[in-house]
């Protein structure tokens, strides 16, 4: 993953002052653990806590896609006016940006003001912004324009995921003294374990599966759905071939329709099965000696038989990889979205019952 | 053909070692018709219609006049002194004249590449008066295959191109179309014909010990076939029966890499191929395809192996240029990105800007679809997250703004380019998708609005409560719905927005936006990873 190496060292020094934190204050001076019931431990739960509601807010940034938020909910005849109105201002604001650049004299404040008119005037204070700041090197300013966003990039929402992720499990770790409560609160640090578990297991899966599966995607250089289109093809055609064939006909053709013998339906047994599967190397001399039990007549239409059980266990075989990858790149959502889910309920009937108890 | 005034500003450019230039000498007109009558060229001719002029007399009145041969001749030929040892013009310059000895010797010679570095000259004949050579670029319009110089002191007539080619047009049918001036046409095709056959043979490198009375039989043997734009001459693995001089036209040298095809070479005019097949009596080690209309030397095998055989220094570099190929071969095998290298310079790098995702990172979310689609109104992803893989960097549908965009080539207006150099479609669009037609990659997508779902984006308050929202929105009012059976889409590249929807939404910055020259950094880094 591209994550820059700050991510990783700010989580890094976090972990280890709470950890010296904690050891020190409890451990060397052989002090009374926090627990639910202390102040240190009502603090460290509460940030805990916070640090769960924070890293659930990603999947609230990522399914409200930013234009939801800032998307022109108006008329044709609105949206033009409005799209009129964003040009003025534009322009106006890029006008006093090359006076800007041209004058380092200008003063910081007076630019601010005067931008802020521009998008009052205009009415595009709501969808433009217009950020004074001190240009580098300290002489004069610097106008950046542009259109507000909602929510900033999801990847750095993506990364505060993961951050808060972690330190939820150490805050409440440590909120709870390393040590159980009652049952809602166990089920809480259950679910919560869960969550954090499954979340490392899918940021291993988001380092592994995609380079393995481009490999494969350039080797095989269909999709899966031009793959299904085609098998889907080669089904009917079969199909019409053991039509009122002779029942030798029908056994072999069931025999080896099961072959390689995996289910392209997505299953728990992926998750342990082999990446690939390997093609039946001894099905050329098998069917050459039983060719000889079929009936005349239908000889030739065994033969296209066999064709298409030939392209047919090609096309499983290129189209199994890939479906098992997409599978691995989801399934590990299936068990942390519902865990997440019960850490949730969980985590809010402790608080209640701490509360009104 | 029209006719045009200015032929004297196409002048052949004669080159001297010594700078002596050639002399346009000044002849008067019962002089010139004194020439012209006694070419077998011309015979029979000078007095045919050559072309309907339209003049305007002395009193105003338009006229048309009949043009014959002789009056073209006389108006338009030219006659030059030309010293000895001048090249007349070289091999693979473009020529606009035929010209015809009336005085001297002239020398054609062409070249033959033994390697990518060294060439050597082959001696084809030695022209004496009456005869006539520059057909071949007169006529095709082709590069000149062959040099010509003289050997004594000269003197030319020029024929302009623009008289040859009218002279030896078809006329129009009924079928089959025949030629007006059937005898010019006749002398004209038949040394067309022999001198391409002679100077292919030639260029063959292990031909070129050959003697003049072998290649004069293999010439009898020997024919032209024409092959359409994506024929295959020969294929991998078949049987090497003939060897092949490009007359007309490109060939592809390609070789299987699994399921991809490998390019090997192009090759054009002069070149030759499938010797080595032929010497060494082996199945063809590559595929030859016809990239445009070709015109192709045929020569038979066993007759090629004969000659070849019958001279010890052609066998001995026969064994030279087979390694060579041999090498090409298995270099195109182990060192196959030169080949995607250029192809991807040749496909992306007009382009100034393009969206690309890395596939090692890309988790296959489509987060970036979906952020497409929230990001236009009508709800229609401009991304499709298919497209050419280079390395590992996918090229999925999405505008370009090429360098040279033809999705420009609309009659109604329907799409242009602003000043910031950004394509959009304009409100004068008619829907008949020439533009998604024209596009070279695919990026410009036509949707029925029949399918739209003519629905406003729902509120925030529908998006929380989605499971419990019955419907989405409110639906639009006839009137305000595309007017259109069809309109195009495409990536608007998000336009002010500091980050492109498909870029601010995915979590692993899998797919940005890069400049071309960029991505190819990226992509030679990958490259050479892997390597």
């Amino acid at each position: 993953m591209r994550s820059p190496a700050r991510w990783y060292a700010i989580a890094t020094i976090l972990a280890v002052v709470l950890t010296l934190v904690y050891y020190y204050h409890y451990t060397s001076y052989l002090v009374e653990p926090p627990s639910g019931r202390t102040f240190e431990g009502l603090v460290l739960g509460n940030l805990g806590f916070a640090a769960m509601v924070g890293a659930l807010l990603y999947s609230v940034r990522r399914r409200f896609l930013s234009r939801a938020m800032n998307a022109i909910h108006v008329d044709p005849d609105s949206r033009r006016k409005l799209k009129e109105s964003e040009r003025q201002a534009l322009e106006q604001l890029q006008n006093l940006q090359r006076q800007v650049m041209q004058n380092a004299a200008l003063r910081i404040s007076a630019v601010r003001r005067q931008a802020q008119r521009i998008l009052r005037q205009t009415g595009m204070k709501r969808y433009l912004y217009a950020q004074v700041s001190t240009a580098p090197g300290g002489r004069g300013a610097r106008l950046a324009i542009g259109r507000r966003e909602w929510g900033g990039r999801l990847q750095t929402w993506y990364y505060w995921h993961l951050m808060l992720g972690i330190l939820s499990i150490l805050l409440i770790l440590t909120h709870a003294g390393f040590r159980f409560g009652n049952l809602v609160a166990v089920l809480a640090l259950i679910c919560l374990i869960g969550v954090v578990v499954t979340g490392i297991w899918g940021y291993i899966i988001y380092q592994l599966v995609p380079p393995a599966l481009t490999k494969v995607e350039e080797r095989v250089e269909k999709t899966p759905e031009e793959l299904r289109d085609e098998l889907q093809e080669v089904d009917q055609e079969l199909g019409t071939i053991i039509k009122e064939k002779s029942q030798t006909f029908c056994e072999i053709y069931q025999q080896e329709a099961a072959i390689p013998g995996v289910s392209l339906e997505p299953t728990w047994r992926w998750l342990w099965a082999p990446a690939e599967i390997a093609r039946d190397t001894t099905r050329p001399d098998r069917l050459r000696l039983i060719v000889k039990e079929i009936p005349a007549p239908e000889q030739e239409d065994f033969r296209k038989m066999v064709r298409l059980l030939f392209q047919k266990e090609k096309l499983e075989v290129s189209l199994y990889p890939q479906l098992r990858y997409d599978y691995l790149l989801k399934v590990w959502l299936s068990l942390h979205i519902p865990l997440t889910a019960g850490l949730m309920i969980f985590s809010l009937i402790h608080i209640v019952s701490i509360l009104h108890y | 053909m029209p006719f045009t005034e200015s032929a004297g500003e196409h002048r052949p450019v004669f080159y001297h070692p010594k700078g002596e230039a050639p002399q346009l000498v000044t002849l008067s007109v019962p002089e010139k018709l004194d020439y012209f009558t006694r070419l077998p060229l011309f015979e029979n001719i000078l007095e045919a219609l050559f072309e309907k002029r339209p003049v305007v007399s002395a009193d105003g009145k338009k006229q048309i006049r009949d043009l014959s041969v002789r009056d073209a001749l006389v108006e338009h030929a030219e006659f030059y002194e030309v010293p000895a040892n001048t090249a007349i013009f070289q091999e693979g310059s473009f020529g606009e004249h035929l010209f015809i000895i009336l005085k001297g010797t002239v020398r054609t010679s062409t070249h033959v590449a033994l390697d990518n570095e060294r060439k050597a000259s082959v001696r084809l004949e030695d022209l004496k008066e009456g005869a006539f050579f520059g057909e071949m670029s007169a006529l095709s319009m082709n590069a000149h295959l062959l040099t010509a110089e003289t050997v004594t002191s000269t003197f030319l007539l020029l024929v302009p191109q623009f008289i040859v080619q009218e002279l030896a047009t078809l006329q129009e049918p009924p079928l089959p179309p025949l030629p007006r001036f059937p005898d010019f046409r006749g002398l004209i095709m038949q040394e067309y014909v022999r001198r391409a056959v002679q100077t292919l043979i030639r260029r063959i490198p292990m031909l070129r010990f050959t003697s003049d009375s072998d290649i004069a039989r293999l010439l009898e043997k020997v024919e032209l076939k024409t092959f359409e734009a994506g024929d295959i001459v020969f294929e991998e693995g078949d049987a090497a029966d003939d060897l092949y001089v490009i007359h007309q036209g490109f060939i592809k040298i390609s070789k299987r890499d699994e399921s991809k095809q490998r390019i090997l070479s192009y090759l054009s005019e002069g070149d030759c191929f499938g010797e080595t097949g032929v010497l060494a009596d082996a199945p063809r080690s590559a595929s030859a395809t016809a990239m445009s209309r070709t015109e192709l030397l045929v020569v038979p095998g066993p007759e090629f192996q004969l000659l070849v055989n019958a001279n010890p220094r052609a066998i001995q570099e026969s064994r030279g240029v087979a390694n060579l190929r041999r090498l090409d071969a298995d270099m195109a095998q182990d060192v196959t990105f030169i080949g995607a290298r250029l192809q991807f310079q040749v496909e992306v790098m007009p382009n100034l800007d393009v969206l690309a995702i890395d596939e090692n990172l890309c988790v296959r979310c489509d987060n970036c679809v979906k952020a497409c689609a929230a990001a236009h109104d009508d709800g229609i992803s401009r991304l499709i997250r298919k497209g050419t893989i280079f390395q590992e960097m996918l090229l999925p549908t999405a505008c370009r703004f090429c360098q040279d965009p033809v999705c420009l080539l609309c009659k109604s207006g329907g799409i242009k380019r602003d000043k910031d150099g950004d394509i959009y479609f304009t409100d004068s669009c008619i829907g008949c998708s020439g533009c998604a037609q024209r596009c070279p990659y695919g990026n410009i997508i036509m949707v029925d609005t029949e399918e739209l779902e003519h629905l406003t984006r729902p509120t925030l308050a529908d998006q929380i409560f989605r499971f419990a929202a019955t419907k989405r929105g409110e639906e639009v009012p006839a009137e305000q719905r595309p007017r259109l059976k069809k309109v195009p889409v495409k990536c608007d590249l998000d336009k002010g927005h500091l980050f492109p929807a498909c870029v601010n939404n995915c979590p692993t910055q899998a797919i940005r936006r890069y400049r071309a020259d960029e991505l190819d950094v990226i992509i030679a880094g990958q490259r050479n990873k892997k390597s």
